[in-house]
Order: structure tokens, then sequence, then C-alpha cells
């Protein structure tokens, strides 16, 4: 059977589940030699291709990591990737993929006609762990509220409190304040560190003499880190 | 971002200037990297697939036809094919999405809005269940077969759903013509 002997219902069926992609193996292939043999059905497929693209609209954006440009400068032979680049990039590596596992993906249904485009919806998350015994830190940020949740677990009983640092690129810790040293705490962090939570940063955890205010620097050494994944 | 600006700088990919592909990774990696999560469903293999997409984009930009598809829509569909094209190099079928992220994925009711021709509000009139099917095969890039498997539905079942949400979608976009 040739595509002119469907009906327009059939032929307009499988134009659009070659443009969604839904075809494969024999089927494919026959819808794609109707479109060499028939230039009414080639343009119902262009038509529905073109019209398919608008959903690219509701994908949220995502940030890829840092490293990915210079593999694609090296790959297109850009000759202004320079040696200060490539450091930097392998900097914001450290520790990635610790949580490339669990990938939940949230698709924002936006409006294709909202501009300038919104904030994505997506969670920045860390896991925080070290050298001490059963430590552990969940964190989840939320951009649109600025609101970062923490979960801990066995922490131990010391003097000193768990101040948390969120360590950009430039390995600079910024101090995000004391937290619980068990179970929840929420922190609204201020405006200027903000930015500073995305994947080519990393989450730090130091133990400081207990204080109501974050301090300037770290006295002492990181217990437990985890790098900044975005889901 | 605008069309007019994204066009240009294909151009500019197009005669070879690296700066120009920076520039236009720089405002659409983002973007291009969001299509190849879902497609690819694993973000090492999305990082891939992205670089790939990049990589095609500088070669292929000279092909680019402004008249044919919006200069993200084209990059786009680029890089969900280099999704599609890692997920089935790995020959492992997509590991379920979460029942949250499933929720996530249902659009809202599309409220009146300008009125443009646009895709996304004829999906989001479907039943519930023709608009999730449309949405995971598209952006996913199941085909029939996967689709059924990921759905839990018999392949007939799923190829009448899926009938009724391509002729309702046609509909849809030609009564608004």
């Amino acid at each position: 059977m040739t595509v002119t002997d469907l009906t327009p219902d059939d032929r307009s069926e499988m134009a659009g589940a070659l443009a969604l992609g839904l075809l494969d193996g024999p089927e494919r292939a026959s819808a794609l030699r109707a479109m060499l043999a028939d230039r009414d059905f080639a343009a119902e497929v262009e038509r529905w291709r073109a019209r398919t693209g608008d959903l690219f609209d509701a994908v949220p954006e995502v940030d890829p990591p840092a490293r990915a440009w210079a593999g694609i400068a090296a790959r297109t032979g850009d000759p202004g990737q320079v040696p200060a680049s490539l450091r930097w990039w392998q900097g914001g590596a450290i520790g990635g993929g610790a949580l490339a596992a669990g990938l939940a993906l949230a698709l924002v249904w936006q409006r294709p006609d909202a501009a300038p485009p919104v904030l994505p919806a997506t969670y920045a998350v860390a896991q925080l762990t070290g050298d001490i015994d059963g430590l552990r830190i969940a964190a989840r940020y939320e951009p649109a509220s600025a609101t970062l949740r923490l979960r801990t677990v066995g922490m131990p009983d010391t003097p000193t409190a768990p101040e948390l640092w969120v360590v950009p690129a430039d390995g600079i810790p910024r101090s995000l304040g004391q937290i619980a040293r068990d179970g929840e705490t929420v922190i609204v962090v201020a405006e200027g560190h903000r930015s500073l939570i995305n994947p080519s940063a990393n989450f730090a955890l130091s133990m400081e003499p207990p204080a109501s205010s974050p301090h300037d620097k770290p006295s002492a050494p990181m217990v437990a880190r985890g790098a900044i994944d975005v889901i | 971002m605008t069309q007019a600006r994204l066009t240009a700088l294909l151009t500019s990919v197009a005669g070879g200037d690296h700066a120009a592909l920076r520039q236009l990774y720089d405002l659409t990696s983002a973007k291009l990297f969001g299509v190849c999560l879902l497609a690819a469903q694993d973000r090492m293999g999305a990082e891939e697939a992205m670089q790939d997409a990049y990589v095609k984009i500088w070669r292929k930009a000279g092909y680019f036809d402004a008249m044919r598809a919006s200069p993200i829509a084209w990059m786009c569909a680029i890089a969900r094919n280099c999704a599609i094209d890692w997920r089935r190099a790995q020959a492992r079928v997509p590991a379920p999405l979460e029942d949250a992220a499933l929720d996530a994925l249902m659009p809202e009711q599309a409220a009146d809005h300008d009125g443009t021709h646009h895709l996304l509000d004829c999906v989001a009139q479907l039943k519930e269940a023709e608009s999730r099917a449309v949405r995971f095969a598209f952006y996913e890039g199941l085909s029939h077969s996967e689709l059924a498997a990921r759905l839990a539905l018999p392949l007939g079942t799923l190829k009448s759903l899926m009938r009724r949400a391509i002729l309702a979608l046609r509909k849809c976009v030609d009564d608004r013509d």
C-alpha cells in the first residue's frame, strides 16, 4: 500500500507520528520512503516538524557543567582555548558527579509567551560527607524562594557548632550560617550568596565556635563536603 | 535572546567564526542541556549529547533555514536527536521517572491567552492520558513500542491513543489557523 492509498486521517497520523519520533523499524522506513515519493505527504511532515518545535518552549533550562564547553572547543578546533580556562573548568569539576545518579526532572509547563525566560524550576542538591563516620547532610536549594533545606544525621556531640559554607570555583568559602546538629535546618540564603549556589560550587561544613551570625571565614578545617548538582 | 540574534550567530558560525559559536553556546546551552537531560535521562549522557550537538551545529549551521524553523527549535531538535542516539547506544530501557516527576510533567490547564498558534496549547487541551503520551514521546524521544513499555499499555492500545492524540492536535492547530 502506498501513502496515496491512505485516508487523509491515516496520512496525517503517519506524518505526525514520524515528526514526533514515534516510528521506528519498518514503519519509519516506510514513512521516509513516502516522503520521497509523495510531495504532499512530505509537506505535511514538514508542517508537523515546524509545529513540534514549539514544544521545546516548555523545556526548563538547566545550566550544564562548566567543563562541558572545553570539549566542544577542542572538537571544533577553537584557537581561543587558553590554559587559564582549562584550569578553571578542571577546578569546577572537583567532586562532580557525586550526585549524578537519581536524576529527577521537573518539567514545568512554561507559558509560551512568558518573556523574559522564567527561572528554571530546578533544585540544587548536594550530599555532604566526610571522614566522620555516619555524618551525612543532605541539602536542597530552591532558587525561586532562595530557601536552603538541610537534613543532618550522625553529628557527634561537640562544644563547637556546624557551620555551612558554599565554596565556588574561586575556592573562597562564604558562610551560609550555622545549622542544627540534628534534623532539619531551613536557611534563607542571603542575596549576595544566591548566585554562588550552582553546579560549579561545593557545600562544605566546618566546626566553629557557636555564633548567631555567619563567620567571615572558617577557623577550622572542613569536615564534610559535597558537590552541588542541579536537578 | 531574540530569534534574529540567534540567526545572525548561526550565520557567523556557518562561516567558521569560533567566537560566535561561544556566544551561541552561552545563550543556548542551558536550554539544550535541559532538552538533552529529558531525552538522555542521564546527566553524563546529557553532557555528552549536548557536546555532540554543538559540534553538529558547528558543522551544519550552513543548513539552517530561518524560513523553515526558529533557530532555537532547530538547535533543540539536533540536541534531542543526539541525546536519543546516546540513549539508544546504551542499549538500556529508560528508568521510569519518579511519581513526583511524573506529576510535574503534567501541564497546567491552558488558559486563554494571546491566541498564537502554538502546539503547546493544543497539547495542554488533550485528554490527560493523550497529553502525557505526546509529551513522553516527544521529550524523551520514545518510539511507539518504547512508549507502550513506559506507560505500561499494550502496543495496540498505545497506538490508538496516539492516533487520537495526533488527529486531535491537527484539528486543534487547523482550527486556530
